[in-house]
């Protein structure tokens, strides 16, 4: 009860006499009550969801499966058929973190709309691969910007984890 | 608690937040169009070489397949560079979320810290 009466005297302390100083006093009250609800409420404000340690994981897996067909295609021109297992399990993969991303919901829409792309890129790829017997590395680039696009996001969010989190979780 | 000491810190962790921010998603959004710019050059090459490479088989047949491919690989070439661009963008606007989110929350923070110091125990 003490501490709350400390907080309030600070808030009521007596009205300046000068205009700027009101003003100051003003502007400090409405920012510390706008700001209230949060501090009451015990949490930082989340516009984008929090970092998830399985979809970054899931994503580094998914890059893996991609990177090992992109690699030996650009560097043996090895066909399709020898990747068709390969596509499978990046398909695969890429789904199940689309899953799990779906269940973050709106606030998790950039992931989610960044992975929908990602699987149509890699499809888009597969139709190369598999008309042409091979592709070239420009036309892998979609594929490969779209898994540094995930993996910056991921690691911006991992940042902003550890500036949200109270000083001694951190 | 010394308010305006309080507003000020409060005021530069927000903006040294929402810098370091925007410095990465600057340095990464420019690093992507510049090597999707990189790609969609390369592209337009290959196409018109494969198109030549077409023209100089010898039946109409072979011609017309080997133009048909040429076209698909580049109209599915493009497409990903558009989906990856399109990435780069959604990425980006996330990541100034991001920044506002870390320009509140270190403000809230600093106003936490100066709220359990005035009130001598932490009860936020």
């Amino acid at each position: 009860m003490n501490s709350v009466l400390k907080i309030a005297a600070t808030l009521l302390e007596p009205v300046p006499t000068t205009v700027a100083a009101r003003k100051f006093r003003r502007l400090w009250i409405l920012g510390v009550l706008a700001l209230l609800p949060f501090l009451l409420g015990g949490c930082a404000v989340n516009f984008v969801s929090s970092y998830d340690p399985v979809t970054d994981a899931g994503i580094q897996e998914v890059a893996r499966k991609a990177e090992t067909i992109i690699a030996d295609v650009l560097d043996n021109g090895t066909g399709h058929a020898a990747h068709r297992e390969h596509y499978r399990e990046a398909r695969g993969a890429l789904a199940a973190v689309g899953l799990r991303a779906d269940l973050y919901g709106e606030k998790n829409k950039a992931e989610r709309e960044t992975i929908a792309r990602l699987r149509q890129a890699l499809g888009n790829l597969e139709k190369i691969h598999r008309a042409a017997g091979s592709f070239r590395a420009a036309e892998a680039e979609g594929v490969r910007s779209l898994m540094r696009s995930l993996m910056h996001h991921e690691l911006s969010k991992k940042h902003s984890t550890a500036l949200a989190a109270p000083e001694g979780a951190r | 608690m010394n308010a305006e000491a309080t507003l000020k810190a409060m005021i530069e962790a927000a903006a040294a937040a929402a810098k370091g921010k925007w410095k990465k998603l600057k340095g990464f959004a420019e690093a992507e169009f510049r090597a999707l710019t990189k790609a969609g050059r390369q592209l337009e090459a290959d196409l018109l070489a494969d198109i030549a490479a077409a023209a100089a088989l010898t039946t109409a047949k072979k011609r017309k397949a080997a133009t048909e491919k040429a076209k698909l690989r580049a109209r599915l070439g493009f497409d990903n560079l558009r989906l990856a661009a399109e990435g780069v963008l959604i990425v980006g606007e996330a990541d100034v979320k991001l920044a506002a989110q870390d320009a509140i929350n270190a403000a809230i923070g600093i106003l936490r810290t100066a709220i359990n110091d005035a009130a001598g125990i932490a009860i936020l």
